[in-house]
């Protein structure tokens, strides 16, 4: 039996558009122009108890709405939706008991008071024993490692720590189905990893069903098992990471620096040219080829400087989605 | 459990508070200038005319206007409609606890900060000057009556407020309506003008209006100085408009939250 189920969620905004301009503003007071944005598009998941799933797609792809509508945030324009049981928008108690929705920039926290404070609040709201409370935040002052400002006024933490302390405030009891919109983003790399490394202890240690949306292929391919793509409102992929990557990577990117010009076609025996100016260039080649081409070009080309990347999760997403090739 | 939940809002709410002490006491006075203002205008028409209220009606009636003022006043509508179209709104509605919590502890904590200094001035010249206000100011029944009064002042306050900064599920500015709010408020509830000194006509019309009911009810109780309406009527009025106004809120709320887009992601 699945934690969470929607059968045809769907989602369209009713917006109004404005031309630019004084006088289309005046316009906009007597007769104004609507326009049916459909965010989600009949969306069809079914994730069991213990899973930790991937949300991935470009920007207005429908990822977070689709995690509003599970929040009971948003209603739906149509279809249904059960979480743990429960209809999310109903917005019942026992059911906002059991689950957490971190949401990048939406702080929790008091801003003026100590995180310890904000805890605290969390314990009487959550109505947690004071013993479980004691566990739960020990083992977490652990993990986040959250000693040092656990009593620092909010506001006066970095970035990296107010993002623990939100982590900290998001699971301190215990929730069974966690909604995570972004956890990692502007954090620091070292932080971005102990924050994968925290999400993923507590997935393993309590069993709990966690759907994660974020940019970062390392938060994606670390952490989850299974991917969700969402592209234009509608699911594009759903399956293993694994099986993303070996169907749909199956190359990289070289980008080099030069410290003289060189010809574009100099560069095409190598691979397919992404991007190119005299002093720069970006060649795509085979994934297994991309130590043999990178040495051959560093012997050969006046390199400056060369780096390997991985083509973007997103980009991956788009040309699943669209069947264009992405570059 | 639910008391629990909400003292420990206010208790975080009032160590919040605590760390804004100027604030705190910059509020106070904006608040308390109007009446205080006006307080003197009116001692100066009553010196010169021999109908109307007293002087010492007057200072009275002022004396308790400014405490039902520092007391009633809401300011919960601003942060509801910033909240709700800044999209902040999303982290209490994903919680077990009702929303309006955070905005109830809020405007009783400030408002705890902000009446320890008129309280120490009136303990001051009642010590120093006994006789400087009204006797009819300490009859225990009145003070009874004025309590339940003044507790339900305060939530239609809160209430009229929380009906306007709930539109903002609708519009995307809501302060100019708080702003007529306030300036219809100040005109209609006895704050500018005494109803003792408005033509009878008026104050039906005002009887009509909630604003009467957050300021001038409450004085008038106290003090014992009665304009068209008596006790009974003004708190069974009160109590009728709190009702009416929750019966709103509850309508304007779910119809809100159904169209709400959380604006700002």
């Amino acid at each position: 039996m699945p934690i969470i189920k929607t059968v045809n969620l769907t989602k369209e905004y009713k917006v109004h558009e404005k031309d630019p301009g004084f006088i289309a503003s005046v316009k906009s007071l007597f007769s104004r122009k609507y326009k049916i944005v459909e965010a989600v598009k009949a969306i069809n998941i079914s994730i069991d108890e213990g899973e930790l799933v991937g949300f991935i797609g470009p920007n207005g792809a429908g990822k977070t709405t689709t995690l509003k509508m599970l929040s009971g945030l948003l209603y739906p324009t149509n279809g249904t939706a059960q979480v743990m049981g429960f209809t999310p928008w109903q917005r019942r108690k026992d059911f906002l008991k059991q689950f957490s929705l971190v949401m990048g920039q939406k702080a929790q926290l008091w801003w003026d008071l100590p995180l310890y404070d904000s805890l605290l609040l969390q314990r009487d709201i959550y109505e947690m024993t004071k013993p479980d409370f004691q566990n739960s935040l020990e083992e977490l002052v652990e993990m986040l490692e959250l000693q040092k400002f656990l009593k620092t006024q909010v506001r006066k933490l970095s970035l990296g720590q107010r993002m623990r302390g939100e982590l900290a405030a998001a699971f301190i009891y215990r929730p069974r189905v966690l909604f995570l919109d972004e956890p990692t983003i502007g954090l620091d790399i070292v932080v971005q990893k102990k924050v994968r490394e925290f999400i993923k202890g507590y997935q393993q240690r309590y069993g709990a069903t966690i759907i994660l949306t974020s940019h970062y292929l390392d938060d994606v391919s670390e952490l989850c098992d299974r991917l969700i793509i969402i592209d234009h409102g509608q699911k594009a992929f759903d399956g293993s990471t694994t099986e993303l990557i070996s169907t749909h990577i199956d190359h990289k990117r070289i980008v080099l620096s030069f410290n003289k010009p060189v010809q574009k076609t100099d560069l095409s025996t190598y691979g397919k040219v992404i991007h190119y100016q005299p002093y720069k260039a970006t060649i795509q080649v085979e994934r297994n080829q991309t130590t043999g081409q990178a040495a051959a070009m560093l012997t050969t080309l006046p390199v400056s400087d060369v780096s390997i990347e991985e083509p973007s999760l997103e980009d991956v997403a788009r040309e699943l989605f669209t069947g264009h090739d992405y570059s | 459990m639910i008391i629990r939940k909400l003292w420990r809002v206010l208790a975080l709410d009032f160590s919040r508070t605590l760390q804004y002490r100027t604030d705190a006491l910059l509020w106070m006075l904006a608040e308390a200038a109007i009446p205080l203002v006006a307080m003197f205008i009116w001692l100066a028409v009553s010196a010169g005319s021999n109908k109307g209220p007293t002087g010492q009606e007057i200072l009275s009636y002022y004396v308790v206007v400014i405490f039902v003022k520092l007391l009633t006043d809401a300011w919960n509508g601003a942060f509801m409609a910033q909240d709700i179209l800044q999209g902040e709104i999303v982290q209490d509605l994903v919680r077990p606890i009702p929303v309006v919590f955070k905005y109830i502890a809020n405007n009783l904590t400030e408002k705890v900060i902000k009446l320890i200094l008129p309280i120490a001035a009136i303990i001051f010249i009642a010590l120093l000057k006994p006789d400087f206000f009204s006797n009819a100011l300490l009859l225990p029944h009145r003070w009874l009556l004025f309590v339940i009064s003044l507790a339900l002042a305060m939530t239609l306050q809160f209430l009229i407020d929380m009906v306007i900064g709930t539109l903002a599920f609708w519009l995307e500015d809501v302060n100019q309506l708080r702003q007529y709010k306030e300036m219809l408020s100040s005109a209609a509830s006895g704050l500018l003008i005494p109803l003792a000194f408005l033509p009878s006509v008026f104050v039906t019309g005002l009887n009509w209006l909630p604003f009467r009911y957050v300021i001038s009810a409450p004085a008038e109780i106290l003090t014992g100085n009665y304009v068209s309406l008596t006790a009974p009527s003004l708190i069974t009025i009160q109590a009728a408009w709190v009702f009416a106004l929750v019966l709103i809120i509850r309508w304007q709320w779910r119809a809100g939250l159904r169209r709400y887009a959380i604006p700002g992601q």
